[in-house]
This record gives C-alpha cells, sequence and structure tokens, in this order.
C-alpha cells in the first residue's frame, strides 16, 4: 500500500479533524481581511506579507488544537488555568511595559501576552468547573467560578488592561449565563431585577471612581461627545465617524478612503479597520461583514449544540458568544457606541497574537465537532 | 431514568439560554446596523462633507499685478519674484510661540509681530499667513536650513518695484500692505490673497484694472497638512498693464530741473488732454512703502518741512499771479468790457475813486500807454486792475468760471484740489464778510483769494491755445490684458468755451507770443535758438501780502515768504501740441526762476518729436 495513495489519503482525511463549511466561512473573511488590509495599509506588501505569515500561523495552530479531544482539555483544564495565573503573576512582577501599561512577557525570542491565552483558558476552566454535575450548577461551583473570573480579571486590570479584562471576564461569565445559572435572591422576579441592577450600578459607580485610570474615564467622557476634543481623544472617534458616514451606501471604492489614505482615520490598519472598510466600500461592504461573521457565528452555535456532552456545549457556546463580543466591542468602538477599549475586529485588523487566540477558539470548536466524546462522559 | 430526564432537562435549559444569546445577539446586532445606517444613510451628506472638508482646502491665487509703463514703454511699475516667510495657523501649533522662536531666531522683528496679528483677522486659518515679505536670498537660505518650525514656511511672491525709485513717483503711487480700510473698500473674495493694494496715485485710481481677479485653487492635503494634490478650480486672471501718457525723459528732465526746490512742472497735451509731464518735489522712493516703511523712512517723509508726499500738480495751491492774466483778458474781451484797441496810461499805480491806496504795477516806473496785448506781453498789472474794476468781480468769476478755475480738472489720479475762484457769494459763505472792490483788483492779477494748482494752470493755458477747447486731462493712455493686443482706454472728455469773437482768442494769443517774441516781452530770453515757437505767460505769487509802499526785496524776506515762480506756455503757437504749467515755491520772479525750466523741459518733447520727423 503506497504511503500517499487516494485511498491513504482518504484515510488520513478521515482521521483528520475539522469542519469544513466553518474552515471555508474563515477562510473567507481572511480573505476579505487582507483584501481591506492591503488597502488600509496603503498598499504595503510587506504588511501583507506578514499577515499572511500570521494566519498560517494562526490557522496551523487551530488544525493542531482540532486535533485535540475536548475532553483533554476538560482534564487538563486546572493545570492551564494555574499555568495562566502564573503568567499573569509574572507580567505583573517582570512585565515589559509599552505605553504605561504591563502587558508583555519577553520570551527573547518574541514578546508574549499572556492575558491573550487568557481567553481561551478562562472559558475551558469555568466550563470544566461547571459541567462537573448536572445543570443548573449547584451554588459551590458557581462560587468557585467567580472567584477565578474575579481573581483574574482584577490580574489583567491592573495591567491595566481595562478592555481586555472585561472581556475576559465576559467569556467567562457566558459560560455561567449558558449554564443556566439563575440569581435569585428575592422571590420577586421584578424585585430581583431590581436588585442586581442596583447592585451592578452601584458596582460601576466605585469602578469610576476608585478603579479607573485618568485616560481610561478620558475615553469614556469622549464618547459621550467627541466634538468637545476634536484633536485629544474626541478626534479619534470623531475622524472615525467621518470615515464610515462618508461611505455612504456604495463606498468611495477601494483605495479611494480619503480619511483612511490620508492618515486622518488613526489605527486604520488595526483597530479602526472597519472605518476603512465601511468608507471604501459603504454600507454594502458592511453588510458583506456582517452576513460572514453572521454565519460563522451560526455554524459554530450549531456544533455547539450538537455535541454530546455539557463541557463542549458550554465551551463552545461561550467562545462563538465571546466571537461575537469583539466583534460588537470593535465596531460599537469605531462607530462612537462604546468607549475606545482598543478591540481589534476578528480576522480583519492586523496583528498575530489576536488572530492566533481567535483561531485558537474555532481549533477548539471543530475539535468539539469532530470528536466523538467517550461514553464514560456522556449524559 | 434519572439521567435521561436529567439530559432532557439540561437540554431544555440550554436551548432556552441558547434562545436568549441568540436574542441578544440580534438585538446588538440591530443597534449596530441602526447606527451604521444612521452614519452612512441618514447622515452621509453632512459626514460625506466632513471627510471633504477635512482634506480639501480652497485657497486663493493671487493674480499677478498689471505692470505701469509710460508712453514709449518704458516700465514704471512691475513686479519681481521674491521670498516671503509664511505661518499658516491651522499648521503652527501655538503661534505666539511659534513667533517667539521665530524671533529669537533674527529673522523677525517685533514689528513683524504685531503686524502679522494684525493682519491675520483677514485670513482663515488654513491660509499661509504672510509673516515677512521680500526677503534676502540669504535669510532664505539661512531659514531653509535650519526650519524646525510646523506651519512655518518660505514662499514665492510677487513683490512691487519700482525700477526709477523716486522718479514720477507722485503720478504712479505706490502699493502698500492693505489696512482696516483697505479691506471695508474693495470685494473680500477677490482680495482674499491680496498682499498689497495702490495708495495713491496711478495705483490707487486703478487698482481695479491692475488687481485682476483672484483665481481659486483646491488642494488636498493629508493630516499633517502635506499637500498631496493641487487642482485649479478657476485660473486668475492677471491685471491689465497701463500705459500711460507720461514721458518718463521729460518727467526726469522736470526732476532734474526741480531737485533741491519745492515745485511743480505740469504738461499736457494740448490736443486730447493726455498729461505728459506730472512732476511734483520733492520726490520720495515708493519702493519704501511696498513691504512696509521703516520708522526712520517714515519720519523722514513725515518731518521733511518740504512735505514730500504733497502732490503739488494736484494738491498744491498756489495764487496764480499773472498766469492768469490772459483768461482775464479774455474775459473782458468777450463780455465786451474792453476790445482789442481799448488802451489805459499806466503811470505805474492804480487808484481807485476816493481812496488813497495804491495798487502798484509791479515795475512802478508805470509802462505808459498799454493795449491789451502789451498789458499781457509786459504782464501789465495797472491795465488788469483796471479791467477788473471795470468788470466787477462777478464778471470776473463767471468769465474764468468758463476755464473751470475753482473746480476740479477730473484728472484720473486721486486726491486733486479745486482752488479758490472767488465770489461775493463765495466770501459771504466762507469768510462771512462782504466783498471789497480792492480784492477785485487782487482777483484781476491772480492774487488775494484766488488759488489754483499747477495742473489747472496747464489744462487753462492748453484751452486758450486751443481757442476754447477744454480737456479733461487724463494720465491712462492705453490698456493691456497679457497676451491680448493694446486698447485705448476712453478719450477724455472735452468741452468747448463758447466764442463769441475769434479775434479776441487770438489778441490773446498774439500778447502771449509777445511774452516770449517782444524785446519788451517777460519771458523774452526764452526766444533764444527756439527750435519751436512758443507762447507764455509769467507769474510772480505773492506770499506775502506787503505793505502798499513797501518795496518786495528777496533777501530782507525768509526763504518760506518769498514769491512763488510760475510760467505757463504752449508750444507751437500755430498748431499747438503741448502746453506746460511751472511752479517754483519761493524761488522769486517767474520770468528767470520759472521760464527757464520750462523751455528746457519743452525742448526735450521738441527735440525727440523733431528727430522722429526727420527720421520718417
Amino acid at each position: 500500500m503506497k504511503l500517499f495513495s487516494i485511498a491513504q489519503l482518504r484515510h488520513y482525511w478521515h482521521y483528520f479533524k475539522m469542519d469544513t463549511p466553518l474552515f471555508l466561512l474563515i477562510m473567507a473573511l481572511s480573505g476579505f481581511g487582507l483584501v481591506v488590509l492591503y488597502s488600509a495599509s496603503s498598499e504595503s506588501i510587506s504588511t501583507l506579507y506578514k499577515q499572511v505569515f500570521h494566519f498560517s500561523l494562526a490557522i496551523s495552530a487551530m488544525l493542531v488544537i482540532a486535533q485535540i479531544p475536548p475532553y483533554l482539555l476538560r482534564r487538563f483544564s486546572p493545570y492551564l488555568m494555574l499555568f495562566g495565573i502564573f503568567l499573569l503573576i509574572l507580567v505583573l512582577l517582570f512585565g515589559s511595559s509599552s505605553g504605561g501599561a504591563q502587558r508583555w512577557l519577553d520570551l527573547g525570542f518574541m514578546r508574549f501576552q499572556p492575558s491573550e491565552i487568557m481567553k481561551v483558558i478562562v472559558p475551558i476552566a469555568i466550563a470544566s468547573i461547571l459541567s462537573e454535575k448536572t445543570l443548573p450548577p449547584k451554588p459551590l461551583p458557581i462560587f468557585l467560578s467567580i472567584a477565578s473570573i474575579i481573581v483574574i480579571v482584577l490580574l489583567i486590570a491592573t495591567q491595566p488592561d481595562l478592555g481586555t479584562s472585561l472581556l475576559i471576564g465576559a467569556s467567562g461569565f457566558y459560560v455561567l449565563f449558558f449554564s443556566g445559572i439563575r440569581i435569585q435572591i428575592l422571590k420577586n422576579h421584578w424585585l430581583n431585577f431590581g436588585l442586581i441592577s442596583s447592585l451592578i450600578a452601584s458596582g460601576g459607580y466605585i469602578a469610576w471612581n476608585y478603579l479607573l485610570m485618568a485616560y481610561q474615564k478620558k475615553r469614556i467622557m469622549t464618547l459621550i461627545d467627541p466634538s468637545s476634543d476634536p484633536l485629544g481623544s474626541g478626534y479619534h472617534i470623531l475622524q472615525s465617524k467621518i470615515a464610515i458616514g462618508s461611505g455612504g451606501i456604495f463606498g468611495k471604492g477601494f483605495e479611494q478612503g480619503s480619511q483612511s489614505q490620508l492618515d486622518f482615520l488613526p489605527e486604520h490598519s488595526t483597530d479602526f479597520i472597519f472605518s476603512v472598510i465601511a468608507e471604501e466600500l459603504g454600507l454594502m461592504g458592511v453588510l458583506f461583514l456582517f452576513t460572514l461573521y453572521g454565519l460563522i457565528i451560526f455554524r459554530a452555535f450549531v456544533i455547539s449544540f450538537q455535541s454530546e456532552d455539557n463541557f463542549s456545549k458550554l465551551l463552545g457556546a461561550s467562545l462563538t458568544l465571546t466571537f461575537f463580543t469583539y466583534i460588537f466591542v470593535n465596531i460599537g468602538m469605531v462607530s462612537g457606541l462604546l468607549p475606545v477599549v482598543g478591540v481589534p475586529l476578528p480576522f480583519i485588523s492586523y496583528g498575530g497574537s489576536s488572530l492566533i487566540t481567535l483561531m485558537s477558539s474555532f481549533g477548539i470548536i471543530m475539535s468539539i465537532r469532530k470528536h466523538k466524546t467517550p461514553r464514560y462522559l456522556q449524559r | 431514568m434519572e439521567s435521561i430526564s436529567n439530559t432532557r432537562l439540561e437540554n431544555k435549559l440550554l436551548s432556552s439560554r441558547l434562545k436568549l444569546a441568540l436574542i441578544f445577539i440580534l438585538l446588538l446586532t440591530l443597534l449596530l446596523l441602526t447606527r451604521i445606517y444612521n452614519l452612512q444613510v441618514v447622515n452621509y451628506e453632512y459626514y460625506q462633507e466632513e471627510s471633504f472638508g477635512n482634506q480639501m482646502r480652497t485657497l486663493p491665487i493671487t493674480p499677478n499685478r498689471g505692470k505701469i509703463f509710460d508712453r514709449n514703454g518704458q516700465v514704471l511699475a512691475s513686479n519681481k519674484l521674491t521670498y516671503q516667510l509664511t505661518l499658516t495657523p491651522e499648521k503652527a501649533g501655538n503661534i505666539s510661540t511659534t513667533l517667539l522662536s521665530l524671533k529669537k531666531t533674527g529673522i523677525i522683528n517685533e514689528d513683524d509681530i504685531k503686524l502679522y496679528h494684525k493682519n491675520r483677522k483677514r485670513f482663515q486659518k488654513f491660509h499661509n499667513i504672510p509673516i515677512k515679505t521680500n526677503l534676502s536670498d540669504a535669510q532664505v537660505a539661512e531659514f531653509l536650513v535650519s526650519n524646525q518650525f510646523p506651519g512655518v514656511d518660505i514662499e514665492p511672491y510677487f513683490n512691487r518695484v519700482y525700477p526709477h525709485g523716486a522718479s514720477s513717483v507722485h503720478a504712479i503711487g505706490y502699493v502698500s500692505r492693505m489696512n482696516k480700510k483697505d479691506t471695508a473698500l474693495y470685494d473680500k473674495d477677490n482680495y482674499s490673497g491680496t498682499l498689497f493694494v495702490g495708495k495713491v496715485g496711478i495705483e490707487k485710481q486703478y487698482e481695479s484694472l491692475l488687481h485682476g481677479q483672484t483665481g481659486l485653487k483646491q488642494i488636498e492635503r493629508n493630516v499633517s497638512g502635506r499637500v498631496v494634490d493641487t487642482q485649479i478650480i478657476k485660473p486668475a486672471m492677471p491685471g491689465q498693464d497701463l500705459y500711460l501718457s507720461l514721458d518718463l525723459d521729460m518727467q526726469k528732465k522736470a526732476e532734474e530741473l526741480l531737485k533741491g526746490k519745492r515745485g511743480a512742472i505740469v504738461v499736457v497735451d494740448t490736443r486730447n488732454g493726455e498729461v505728459l509731464t506730472l512732476v511734483s518735489t520733492p520726490i520720495y522712493n515708493p519702493n519704501w512703502f511696498v513691504n512696509g516703511i521703516s520708522h526712520a523712512n517714515y519720519n523722514s517723509l513725515q518731518s521733511s518741512k518740504d512735505i514730500p508726499q504733497l502732490n503739488r500738480t494736484i494738491q498744491g495751491l498756489y495764487p496764480p499771479a499773472s498766469t492768469i492774466k490772459p483768461m482775464v483778458a479774455l474775459a473782458g474781451l468777450e463780455q465786451g468790457t474792453i476790445d482789442i484797441k481799448t488802451t489805459i496810461f499806466d503811470r505805474g499805480y492804480f487808484q481807485l475813486p476816493g481812496v488813497n491806496r495804491k495798487f502798484h504795477n509791479w515795475d512802478r516806473n508805470g509802462h505808459g500807454s498799454v493795449n491789451v496785448e502789451d498789458a499781457i506781453a509786459q504782464s501789465n498789472d495797472v491795465f488788469f486792475y483796471s479791467l477788473a474794476n471795470k468788470m466787477g468781480i462777478d464778471n470776473l468769476h463767471d468769465g474764468l468760471k468758463l476755464f473751470r478755475f475753482g473746480q476740479k480738472t477730473g484728472i484720473d489720479i486721486p486726491g486733486e484740489q479745486g482752488g479758490i475762484l472767488p465770489s461775493k457769494s463765495w466770501k459771504k459763505i466762507n469768510k462771512n464778510e462782504p466783498w471789497y472792490k480792492g480784492e477785485t483788483l487782487n482777483a484781476g492779477i491772480g492774487q488775494g483769494f484766488m488759488t489754483s494748482s499747477p495742473l489747472q494752470l496747464a489744462v487753462t493755458t492748453a484751452a486758450v491755445a486751443n481757442k476754447g477747447q477744454l480737456f479733461q486731462p487724463t494720465l491712462l493712455k492705453n490698456t493691456q490684458l497679457p497676451g491680448q493686443s493694446i486698447t485705448e482706454f476712453k478719450k477724455s472728455d472735452s468741452r468747448q468755451i463758447p466764442i463769441n469773437n475769434i479775434k479776441n482768442w487770438e489778441t490773446v494769443i498774439d500778447g502771449m507770443r509777445q511774452v516770449v517774441y517782444s524785446p519788451k516781452g517777460t519771458a523774452r530770453r526764452l526766444n533764444n535758438k527756439l527750435t519751436y515757437t512758443l507762447a507764455g505767460k509769467t507769474g510772480t505769487a505773492q506770499v506775502f501780502g506787503l505793505d502798499a509802499e513797501e518795496v518786495y526785496i528777496a533777501e530782507n524776506l525768509e526763504e518760506k515768504l518769498r514769491d512763488h515762480a510760475l510760467f505757463t506756455g504752449f508750444a507751437p503757437i500755430e498748431n499747438p501740441e503741448i502746453a506746460i504749467a511751472v511752479v517754483v515755491e519761493n524761488a522769486g520772479s517767474g520770468s528767470s526762476k520759472a521760464a527757464p525750466l520750462a523751455r528746457q523741459v519743452l525742448d526735450v518733447y521738441f527735440n525727440k518729436h523733431l528727430n522722429n520727423e526727420l527720421t520718417q
């Protein structure tokens, strides 16, 4: 039997775990992203090459992770969590700082942002804790989950990186949400809702006055009235809104966006790349992007809920919802709905580390699709 | 069994949460789409304009100012490519600190900063507003090497230059920086990029022709303000070149003759009113004003007792003295008060009946029996005292009014003064006093209240030469748009003084001829080697009223109180071409101090024209 005969390749393919529809959708989105990046980076071929390299790295990571059965992740989740917390503490102690924030670990050959891998580790750990017993979870695992989420959020928030810490916190809470927990402090639904709302509000008040840094407050304030400070932080939002608005329905044309091509739009190949799409391709381009995102989210949800164990369901659903959250926060931010928190647009923004994290989570979703859960774990 | 029911329960729970999550996603997606719809569709026009405004700036293209030439095509005013230092407020972070740092480098001083702030109000924040104009090559080179100031640039522009310096300054005038008053005067859009406007003279009079039409260009810039692309929306229309009727050679001759004196020489073409010479001295350098006059220069002009900035040809009002006698004689002849044969006997003075005061002839010996021709030739005062007395002030006024004394000639440069032609009602209004008979006598010899400008004298002399055709004098002869042919500016207006008897005019002209050619003529020294025929009239204007019995001795008087020397004339007598008026302040007698100057200026004209005729 030849090693590379058609039959043999089919045989290998059988063992190769990958969801073809999801893979094709991601490739389509990445291709679209590269085209947009070419324009956004003012036709920089070297930027394009680097991003293609990032993509190959990230896709490899996705395909490798897709081969790891979910139960293995579940089994190793406590170690992953401990390893992650250890890295975050290392960052606090020895991390290299840049722009007033200490977010990176310098490994000598590369700089590494531990908060990135926490985006994957946190949902794995929480899903693992909550799927231990039947759903809805009992108070102890709930308490354990909330405690670990808070620890990680605080560790990242002190770097300081409020945006990332809130997003990671959200990904943990999504697992709690899908697990079906219900915070029932009072019997009456409405009173219960009122109490929880007021708790969140007072939390926000404390955070605003005691936890937020001046620059974070300023970002939130300029969100409310960007034109008040046109050359300060509000300037970016204003220019971004001008870029989006001036695109109209059909856009100014590929590579024709004056806002981005003439540098009025800040960070136009990274965080603000959505504005480039909106300016150059108009509402049509935006709708095309939304359609691709929608199909990916739909496919990922389908995969999650067709899986056979609770761990996979919780993990897949929360990773999908987190993916949507990134999209929402980025577009909300560049269109002036949310404060500027520095979240890249998934699959489109230039950059390697967030891409690898993103592809890793889709690797996990693919692995959920293709791996049969061992019988002893099925419920 | 328990496990199965648990699984069912769990699936129910999970799918309800999934539904919730999907609703959550849909709502937030809807929120995003609403936002983007709002930006891209509802407010599309607003943001489109904002994006356009970000990158595009409309800037004026300053038109090239028209040049000024004399009648022979000699350049009197032109433009020279020079460099200026500009500051664009939008690009410079803090204007005050930028200006202070610039001051430290030594390229500008406190005055430039003050001027910049004053200037700024006229411009938009994206305009490159000049800080300092007319930079030297060394300054440009030095600055370009060390420039680190954002928004500060060196830019080329056309600077106005007057290649002949002070020559003809009173006719041409000068341009200078626009001030508040100018801003109100001119169209804001058309002057949006203009630095200089005409302040006096031709430069001011024909500002609208010289200026041209400001164009518009659109520049596309990136965020740092660098110009990526320039598109001309409307090209600038350059100003028109002006050809004046002035003859630069005659101008220079006149300036040379009046050098060190206060005075004026005006020459007009008797056939069409064109002004060939318009010189007032002292002259001053118009180039001083173009880029803002320095304190030293300004003070030197302001403190000079000679008032260099006074254009004596149109603003200097002098008693016309005896130069008015031909016109007075014409008034008397045409009104029938006297005829060409009327004689009087001059004993050296004239007395009003019943009045002791004697009105002396300039020659106290008296000229004996004189008719009107003799009276003009010898400038006999007693004849004109008698004539004026017979006419009375109102008839005298009416006769002289035909020559437009006391009114502006309407020459095409600003600032003209009309002078005074007195009458009973004039005195009532202005002095609130009745008219005295003695004042009529003074008016008859061009003294007393009567004043006129040198230009008026030249123009009225031309009218006598023309036998009554009185032209409105003009300086602008032709205009030319760059690249097009020269076109004639409008012809000057003229009007005919009504003639009763042409003999009267011929008699007066003959009297003026005798001034030069008669052995008794007051300007008889002029006829030596004349290549053309010349008629004229001398005048000596009293500045200081002497008592009746006092004798005028120049040396006894302060310079400023001495007589003004005057001469008017025209040539050739048969077919007059040009008329001249010369006034030299406090120089003494017209026959010795003014008439020779007139001869030399006329010589320039006729030498040229005779030569032309010979070569043709």
